[in-house]
């Protein structure tokens, strides 16, 4: 107790997380998510067709033309807004990660709260020669966070500085 | 440490191949199995057998394949340098995962009866992250389970802070401070004050089934029920039957929750130790608890009205407890006095100074988008009321007017009651229009913050947040921008705090 203290803290001086620089994800996530969006369209397409020898008539068949286009219009222009929301950056004691367009969302998770640190790659990842960083923590899945489309070295030095950090903090 | 065991990067026992296998066609055949019985019962021709058989001969293959990839991909090791245990697994999609040793909760080995025919076993890591398993290692043999097992209990004590469960029990009886045992009356009190509404909702359903009831029976013997109402002595009687049908059902569903009170919390006491809580209730469950403040992740107090005059609070509290299985448990204890939760805050939060509070309340327009859904029902009745024609305008408006007057006045105020509160070491959250309830958490234990913006709070500078905590996420929306500086100051207690959250 000898050398503690209780100085009061001037609030405004705090660093601010809203202030911080994000780094963006790499490309190859837009491409990605825009193949996958590709396959769904095919598939609808392909209902579309199928729907189209059903002989239904030209009233619904256009409602559901309309319909697809519009959705998959708009899950288009989402993909491109979204991948310029994507952004993570790091802090001497915590990683934020923002993503969403329509709704722009920032999850910040300190490093002293932080559970283990997991890097996925599906099939497309691998293709594109990307990978996720999932980062675990004890607040249930709404608090942890997932960074789609980074490059497996980046994601791998992230791994490696956050176990670091993990190890260091606790001791 | 002996050696570096399990230093090198290794793979399961080989007749992990086969338990893989095995698993997979066991799954498979548990998806399948109806259409492979309807198969044999329909008497397929000797070709479809040839090419039934082909198929699954085929398909067998191709599990044994993906079983070969999946062993051979499967690779875990220690990582004495990082101080890690690291696993890699996948066919397609794979993932490398990393768990420090100071995160370590549970390591165990298990085995199912497949396992054990083969001889081989589960080797099992958790911890408080929100995964049930975090590591699951299916076939491993028993020598090699049982080294990693001494292995990781060795470092997981070695590196995380060993919270000690201190205290005897002949400790516990010295160091009484104060207990609170709930009496005969007050459980009465909290069985007639709690569940008023669940009685309400029975007789509803009491009534509208007898209502039900007598409508059919009526247009099938319309003539014998008009005979029957005839030989009745008047509409007095049979609405002084109605009563007393409703009074009934009324005690029946207060004397079912009294029970149910009385089994739940029979004997409930509440003492206070030098470091611990302890709780021990229940009839014929006996439940003892120890709460210890540092595993305390989020305390709520409920009450309403009714309990509030009769000086009834329930307390209800989250803890992160890594001893019993790691369940994110949720305690209840009814039927405390304000004094007495007064005595619980205190005792678990003893660094409460009484200190600037900052209050924040959400914005109107939280307020204006809930009376729009409330009343989407309104407009869905009207075109319901249009096509429907036994419902009369005049019926519809007196229902729709009604519904209104109560959906108006509950969201005013419900808006009224949220407020969050920060203060220098806490975070509360009010809210609530019958049941008020207080939510609060120290603010170094929150996991993680997300802030969300959508598109149509930008220009009005507002944010929704969620405060995610080992025991639930708290949400509050509709905020002004004020707040940031303060979840900057909630950021900087929590990256400043040296305390452990659990």
């Amino acid at each position: 107790m000898e050398n503690f203290t209780n100085n009061s803290i001037d609030i405004d001086t705090l660093p601010k997380y809203e202030e911080v620089s994000f780094q963006s994800i790499s490309k190859a996530y837009l491409i990605k998510a825009s193949i996958l969006n590709l396959v769904f369209l095919c598939l609808a397409v392909i209902g579309w067709v199928v729907l189209f020898y059903f002989e239904l008539n030209q009233l619904q068949l256009n409602l559901f033309l309309v319909g697809v286009v519009l959705y998959f219009g708009f899950k288009f222009w989402n993909i491109i807004q979204l991948q310029k929301n994507y952004g993570f950056a790091l802090r001497e004691k915590d990683i934020l990660y923002r993503r969403g367009y329509l709704v722009n969302k920032t999850t910040v998770v300190p490093f002293n709260r932080i559970q283990h640190v997991s890097i996925t790659r599906d099939v497309l990842d691998k293709m594109f020669k990307i990978s996720s960083l999932k980062i675990y923590t004890a607040g249930g899945s709404g608090g942890d966070i997932i960074i789609p489309g980074l490059a497996p070295n980046l994601a791998q030095r992230l791994k490696e500085a956050l176990a670091a950090k993990l190890t260091t903090n606790e001791v | 440490m002996k050696s570096n065991l399990f230093e090198v990067p290794q793979r399961q026992s080989e007749i992990g191949i086969l338990l893989i296998f095995l698993t997979r066609v066991f799954n498979l055949l548990k998806g399948f199995w109806a259409i492979i019985v309807y198969f044999l019962f329909t008497g397929p021709s000797v070709q479809t057998l040839i090419y039934i058989v082909v198929g699954l001969v085929l398909i067998l293959i191709l599990i044994l394949v993906y079983s070969l990839v999946y062993y051979r991909n499967f690779l875990f090791h220690i990582d004495y340098g990082n101080q890690e245990f690291v696993l890699q697994e996948g066919v397609f999609n794979t993932e490398d995962i990393a768990i420090p040793f100071d995160k370590i909760q549970q390591v165990y080995i298990k085995r199912n009866i497949l396992q054990r025919f083969l001889n081989v076993n589960s080797f099992v890591i958790e911890t408080a992250g929100s995964k049930k398993e975090e590591i699951s290692i299916k076939a491993i043999s028993h020598e090699k389970a049982n080294q990693l097992l001494a292995i990781l209990i060795e470092v997981k004590d070695k590196y995380s802070e060993k919270i000690s469960d201190s205290g005897s029990t002949e400790d516990i009886s010295k160091n009484q401070f104060w207990s609170h045992e709930l009496g005969f009356l007050t459980l009465l009190k909290i069985g007639i004050s709690t569940n008023y509404l669940r009685g309400l909702v029975l007789i509803i359903a009491f009534f509208t089934t007898i209502y039900n009831e007598v409508r059919t029976v009526s247009e099938e013997h319309s003539e014998t029920i008009q005979n029957y109402l005839r030989e009745l002595p008047g509409p007095m009687e049979s609405v002084s039957i109605f009563i007393l049908i409703a009074v009934v059902v009324l005690l029946l569903s207060i004397l079912i929750t009294i029970a149910e009170v009385f089994i739940k919390y029979f004997n409930l006491k509440l003492t206070q130790t030098k470091d611990s809580l302890e709780l021990e209730m229940g009839l014929n469950t006996n439940t003892k608890i120890s709460l210890q403040p540092r595993r305390v992740q989020l305390l709520q107090v409920i009450t309403n009205p009714v309990q509030k005059w009769l000086n009834l609070y329930e307390v209800r509290i989250s803890l992160a407890n890594s001893e019993d299985e790691l369940k994110k448990s949720k305690i209840k204890i009814p039927g405390l006095d304000k004094a007495t939760v007064s005595k619980v805050n205190s005792f678990l939060y003893t660094e409460q100074t009484s200190d600037v509070s900052n209050i924040f309340s959400p914005d109107k327009i939280l307020l204006i988008r809930r009376l729009i859904i409330a009343f989407v029902p309104v407009l869905l009745s009207y075109f319901a009321a249009l096509y429907v024609e036994t419902i009369s305008i005049t019926v519809w408006l007196f229902l729709v007017g009604i519904y209104v007057v109560i959906a108006v006045i509950w969201q005013v105020l419900m808006f009224k009651s949220l407020k969050l509160i920060i203060s220098n070491d806490f975070v509360y959250k009010k809210h609530g229009v019958w049941n008020e309830t207080e939510k609060r958490f120290e603010m170094y234990k929150t996991q993680s913050i997300s802030i969300f913006q959508p598109l149509w709070y930008k220009k009005k500078d507002l944010i929704n947040i969620i405060f995610h905590t080992a025991g639930g996420d708290i949400s509050f929306r509709a905020v002004s921008k004020d707040i940031l500086p303060y979840v900057n100051y909630i950021f900087y207690k929590i990256e400043s705090d040296p305390r452990s959250w659990m």
